[in-house]
């Protein structure tokens, strides 16, 4: 019997499985938040309201999964080098070096962000929720969305050095030493 | 009249989409005739592009069967047995629930004082000097600053000091706070919150960072003590430039 809220699940993986390494940064851990997401979401699916987004939905348990996880301790000792992680810079081979070579450069950054930061750039630039969507999957205040926002691009930004360093003002701009 | 001063996280939110109507209009004619706030702008336009498409390819990495045959079985499992009934609600965690800024990590490169309750005052008599030498604590100049100057304005002080407003909010008390950054001469940069208890400023954070770089900001590892204080805190949103005035004024 099909069952649309299992495909959109299915569909969904590569999604929650992205967030998850972002989160954990180990594939092993990445791949266990999922299943507990899955699970979790099966066990609670008569709570999910159909008129909200599913996608913000599933990263929250999967955030809570990961925070339990944390709490835990469970994951102590399973952080593998990023380069380990899924990648498929392989099937880039279309692009130009050049371009490959700052999304590289652009991922590295994106890695070595605080998490706090890469998971706002994960939720907001990436997967496309709203400020508000991602203050309540995070349980944070917008404004700490925004301010963890804008520090993470403008040092992802400095890192590729495609802008001149910010100032946070217009008035500031000319008292930077 | 002055054009209107668009901070990082307006620029951000028209990058997004998710500015405000209002403000949105008005930072498109400013656009149209400032080629430096343009160039400001496209750091956040790029950005958004850039992580996009850097993480693009994982969404390409194969998922593990065992994942999918899983979500298969539950959704098996679901239908061959009663359907979900309501009492298996996931439970979520209290939204005002935040994790305390002291089980936070926070790079041991830089000194924490936090004012709690009490706080320092900022015009003391008595302020320990044990702590930290914030010499904001005891200058008056610094007080006088942080009740004036707009987010994003600095101002020199004496002895090559420079003092910066970051940004103003409300606590959760409703007390009207300030971020702010203090570059001593000796390159020290501390990062600060005060918040005004209707007679003076308290200290409510203050971070030393490690000298400044040369862009004159608080090393990243300083700003994560912030914002792990401004989380555990609850603080408000930033306040707009047009409110912090009102609540600049309001001080006087």
């Amino acid at each position: 019997m099909p069952d649309p809220f299992a495909d959109d699940l299915i569909a969904f993986l590569p999604n929650l499985r992205r967030f998850a390494l972002s989160l954990c940064r180990s594939k092993d851990t990445a791949d266990d938040l999922v299943q507990i997401t899955v699970e979790r979401a099966f066990a609670g699916r008569a709570g999910f309201d159909p008129t909200t987004r599913l996608d913000a939905w599933l990263f929250r348990i999967l955030r809570n999964a990961w925070i339990d996880m944390v709490r835990r301790n469970k994951t102590r000792g399973t952080e593998i080098d990023i380069a380990d992680a899924p990648d498929a810079r392989s099937v880039d081979g279309e692009k130009t070096v050049e371009t490959s070579l700052m999304l590289q450069s652009a991922r590295a950054a994106i890695d070595r962000l605080p998490p706090d930061q890469r998971e706002v750039i994960v939720l907001i630039c990436v997967e496309e929720l709203t400020y508000r969507e991602a203050a309540e999957i995070l349980a944070i205040p917008i404004g700490t969305v925004m301010s963890r926002l804008a520090r993470a691009r403008i040092a992802i930004a400095q890192v590729l050095g495609i802008n001149p360093p910010m100032a946070r003002s217009p008035t500031s701009a000319g008292d930077k030493r | 009249m002055s054009a209107p001063e668009f901070t990082d996280e307006d620029l951000m939110a028209y990058a997004d989409g998710e500015l405000a109507e209002d403000r949105a209009a008005a930072l498109d004619l400013a656009l149209a005739a400032d080629d430096a706030l343009a160039e400001r702008l496209s750091l956040f336009v790029d950005t958004r592009m850039i992580a996009a498409d850097a993480l693009r390819p994982m969404l390409d990495a194969p998922v593990p069967d065992h994942l999918v045959q899983r979500v298969r079985d539950l959704a098996a499992a679901g239908s061959a047995t009663a359907p979900a009934s309501v009492d298996t609600v996931v439970a979520f965690p209290d939204r005002s629930q935040r994790r305390p800024v002291w089980q936070l990590p926070i790079a041991a490169s830089i000194a924490l004082a936090i004012g709690l309750g009490a706080g320092l005052l900022l015009r003391g008599p008595n302020v320990p000097g044990s702590l930290l030498e914030i010499a904001a604590v005891t200058d008056p100049a610094i007080a006088q600053a942080i009740s004036t100057l707009a987010a994003g304005e600095s101002l020199p002080l004496t002895d090559g000091a420079r003092i910066e407003a970051i940004a103003t909010f409300r606590a959760t008390d409703n007390a009207l706070c300030r971020e702010f950054e203090y570059d001593q001469s000796n390159g020290t940069t501390v990062v600060s919150i005060a918040c005004h208890d209707g007679q003076d400023w308290q200290m409510r954070l203050a971070i030393a960072a490690a000298s400044a770089d040369e862009t004159g900001y608080a090393p990243a590892s300083s700003l994560e003590a912030l914002d792990a204080y401004l989380t555990a805190t609850n603080a408000g949103a930033p306040l707009t430039p047009a409110e912090e005035l009102v609540a600049l004024t309001e001080l006087q």
